[in-house]
């Protein structure tokens, strides 16, 4: 399955993920008309930050991982939380009803899921869904550096394995500028 | 990160997380992450079918705006309008002091007079307006018509700067079109140069940049002029810090802005209503105090305690013992009505272009000054009235600080020491290695590092080096509230050769004394003291400003008018240091010119270098280089 994965030497915090899922999950689907709605909508994907001292601040955006197993399907009392055929773990259209209780809130040891109102009005746990209406979610697709990306977990591997290996090939042609250095001396 | 190392902002900060009122440090807490694009200058909002933003890192998001600006002529555009920003803030108060001049040669403002008729002569003979037996009203309205020419379209170069720098300066202007066509004409220049489809070079608009900043300079030195005429040229005065000013047994009001045309009014009104206050209660009477840079005019002039400046405004009301605050403009935090509805504090607006929802108004005019002084001292002593005593918490910490270093008090300093020949004193210490060199302290604090940190380190580092230290704005403020403006200091901190030197000049002076580790020359739009010093100098010794070992540094800078400040001491040949960084990193092409190709062009260049203890060594360093430069 294509999951997000990030990149956090590339995120700038500029928070567009932020805004582009917010607008995903409204009732308008548009920035102007959700801005406007009562309950006003949640965003599923947040940007942090941490700073480490002036002008040292570190900035993740934080996505859900669908994790397998996943903590807050297993702390779900009502069994509201649950795993599509296609992996992506869910509270709505399932078998039960999310009841707002919170567990789950409590169990994501990565703080992605928030306790509140969905759009049609109802107190629940609001997570990501990775955008069933889209081919790609809105974050990744808003994303202006490709900080957050869509992908199968291999091709993620894949163009991080192209990477080192740039990296490692001007290792290699540092190391025979070297030898050859050496072997004229 | 630690939010401040001064004293009292420690303490109010504690109140504020206990009574759960929120600071500018908690608001910047909740903007992080800030924005990227934002933070490397790489986000274009100058038309409609923006907002354009280029990927910082070059690896898969755009490299060109809509209208295919790259991310050199966005950083430079968005430099070249913050700029243009803080030459529009000079300006106005520049205008607003030439307005206040020309109805008072219309008598049309009786509460002010000609305070300094020696600067006023001076001033007069520099521009070339002869007396010939006229009336001091009449010179006035001369002076103040002249003035008000330099704002508008102009063909002569404005006379404020071709009287007030180097001839060799002059040139380089000429040669370079450095010279602004009028000084609102300056900031209309940028405006339209850096609107899209216009300027599309990045080093053309930095030189438009630096153009409009020239017309800062301009602007200022001119406010500084009829500031003194106005309300007199400040002498030393033993003044106080900290927000251990207040008192709890006066009607505390602090003035706070930038002009001080409204706030010597209050300063005169409030002597004269010192009954009503002990009548309300309070057997002190009233007690002003100044923060920000209102407060640095009215301590210079009067002695009125500095209780503290821009980034820990808030902190004034949260001592609970702050009954008004009178605002004119610039640099007043939008959240002080909010953090006063807290509290029993009157926040009043004065200005008719600078209100604040949720504050009082009442619209100041020359005019009627006296009247609206006393209104505004009234609504404070109402207010007092409803203070809750249980809520009184003044930090119990005062330091002592000596104003009123202006340049001409420098000069008369140094003519105690050689009458005939003032400035030779300075030149034969700077010759011979007692002083090192020169560094002018400017800019604000920034929420973004811990206040006064870098101020402070820094300017012991420099001070142990035998650095002659000015002060101006919030430096000023940040080293009064730790006891940097005292002869004590340079006790403490001066290295040999500095310590000699005050010590003499203090003596000369008949303070018993060394004068104080760094001389507080003015608020920040008195920067153009420091350097009219380094061009009297400079003329003196034949050279250019850029030739001699003076430095100036923003360490803690946060306005646009600090990067239009930092900008003209580039431009007057100053290496300038900034303590944060700017939002110009998206482009090299634009760090490069303002931090290298400067000097080449104009003998200024910007060092930026947020570490206190690196950026003392690299400013060391350029001192050393320009004495080398000079053979001594």
């Amino acid at each position: 399955m294509k999951r997000l994965f990030v990149r956090p030497e590339l995120c700038t915090g500029c928070k567009t993920c932020e805004i582009a899922c917010t607008v995903e999950h409204s009732k308008s689907k548009n920035l102007l008309g959700a801005m406007m709605e009562s309950p006003p909508p949640h965003t599923r994907v947040y940007v942090e930050a941490v700073s480490n001292g002036p002008f040292e601040i570190f900035k993740m955006p934080m996505t859900c991982r669908h994790c397998d197993p996943a903590p807050c399907m297993a702390a779900c009392i009502p069994q509201a939380m649950y795993r599509t055929v296609e992996g992506v773990v869910i509270n709505v259209g399932g078998a039960h009803a999310c009841i707002a209780c919170g567990m789950c809130v409590m169990m994501c040891p990565f703080g992605m899921i928030a306790r509140a109102l969905a759009p049609d009005g109802k107190m629940m746990a609001l997570k990501c869904d990775l955008c069933p209406d889209r081919s790609v979610p809105a974050c990744a697709a808003a994303c202006p550096t490709g900080a957050i990306l869509f992908l199968e977990g291999d091709e993620f591997a894949h163009q991080s394995r192209l990477r080192a290996s740039a990296i490692l090939s001007n290792a290699k042609s540092l190391r025979e500028t070297t030898m050859t250095q050496s072997l004229e001396e | 990160m630690e939010r401040s190392i001064s004293p009292d902002s420690i303490l109010l900060l504690k109140t504020a997380q206990a009574t759960g009122v929120t600071t500018a440090w908690d608001r910047y807490e909740a903007q992080l992450p800030q924005c990227g694009f934002g933070e490397t200058g790489l986000c274009c909002r100058h038309c409609l079918q923006g907002p354009c933003r280029i990927d910082p890192f070059g690896v898969s998001g755009p490299k060109y705006g809509i209208c295919g600006a790259s991310a050199d002529v966005i950083v430079a555009r968005g430099l070249a309008r913050s700029i243009a920003g803080g030459t529009a803030s000079h300006s106005a108060h520049a205008k607003h002091l030439v307005h206040t001049m020309l109805k008072f040669s219309r008598g049309e403002a009786p509460d002010y007079s000609i305070k300094d008729k020696d600067k006023f002569y001076a001033v007069l003979q520099r521009v070339g307006i002869t007396r010939d037996g006229k009336s001091e009203e009449e010179l006035a309205g001369e002076l103040a018509q002249l003035a008000l020419d330099e704002f508008s379209e102009r063909e002569d170069p404005p006379v404020w700067l071709k009287t007030t720098i180097t001839p060799a300066r002059m040139q380089k202007f000429e040669q370079f079109g450095l010279i602004p066509s009028g000084l609102d004409s300056a900031v209309a220049e940028v405006m339209h140069r850096t609107t899209n489809g216009v300027d599309a070079d990045a080093v053309n608009i930095l030189l438009g940049a630096i153009k409009c900043a020239v017309g800062d300079y301009t602007g200022m030195y001119l406010a500084t002029d009829l500031s003194d005429i106005l309300f007199g040229t400040p002498a030393p005065v033993m003044a106080r810090a900290n927000l251990g000013t207040l008192k709890e047994n006066a009607v505390n009001i602090a003035v706070h802005g930038h002009n001080p045309v409204l706030s010597e009014v209050i300063v005169a009104q409030a002597e004269l209503m010192r009954e009503e206050a002990i009548a309300a209660g309070a057997p002190a009477g009233i007690n002003l105090v100044g923060i920000c840079c209102t407060g640095l005019e009215v301590m210079m002039r009067h002695g009125i305690p500095t209780a503290t400046n821009s980034l820990s405004q808030e902190l004034a009301i949260l001592t609970g013992a702050l009954d008004a605050a009178v605002v004119d403009y610039q640099c007043i935090m939008p959240s002080l009505p909010t953090v006063a509805s807290h509290y029993h504090t009157a926040i009043i607006t004065t200005m008719s272009i600078a209100k604040i929802t949720g504050a009082h108004h009442i619209e100041f005019d020359e005019k009627h000054a006296g009247q609206k002084a006393q209104e505004i001292i009234r609504l404070a002593i109402e207010a007092f009235k409803k203070r809750d005593p249980a809520k009184v918490n003044i930090p119990p910490v005062v330091n002592d600080a000596w104003a009123g270093m202006s340049a001409e008090t420098i000069v008369k300093v140094l003519a105690l020491v050689d009458p005939q020949d003032p400035l030779k004193p300075l030149v034969d210490n700077i010759v011979n290695g007692n002083i090192l060199g020169v560094c002018l302290f400017a800019g604000c604090n920034d929420v973004k590092i811990t206040q006064d940190k870098t101020f402070v380190e820094l300017v012991k580092a420099l001070a142990a080096e035998n650095v002659l230290i000015l002060c101006t704005g919030c430096a000023s403020g940040s080293f009064a509230r730790h006891g940097l403006l005292t002869p004590a200091a340079t006790e403490k901190y001066a290295g040999p050769g500095l310590k000699a030197v005050l010590t003499a000049l203090g003596q000369a002076a008949g303070l018993g004394g060394p004068l104080p580790l760094a001389l507080h020359t003015g608020s920040c739009v008195d920067n153009t003291r420091a350097a009219s010093i380094a061009t009297a100098i400079a003329n003196k010794l034949g050279v250019d400003v850029s030739a001699l070992p003076v430095v100036a540094t923003a360490p803690e800078a946060a306005m646009e008018k600090a990067v239009s400040i930092g900008t003209w001491a580039v431009a007057m040949g100053l290496p300038t240091h900034v303590g944060v960084v700017p939002p110009v990193t998206g482009s090299p092409l634009v760090v490069q010119v303002l931090t290298q190709t400067a000097k080449d062009l104009l003998g200024g260049y910007f060092i930026v270098e947020p570490d206190p203890k690196a950026a003392a060594a690299k400013l060391v360093a350029v001192l050393k280089e320009r004495r080398a430069g000079l053979g001594i």
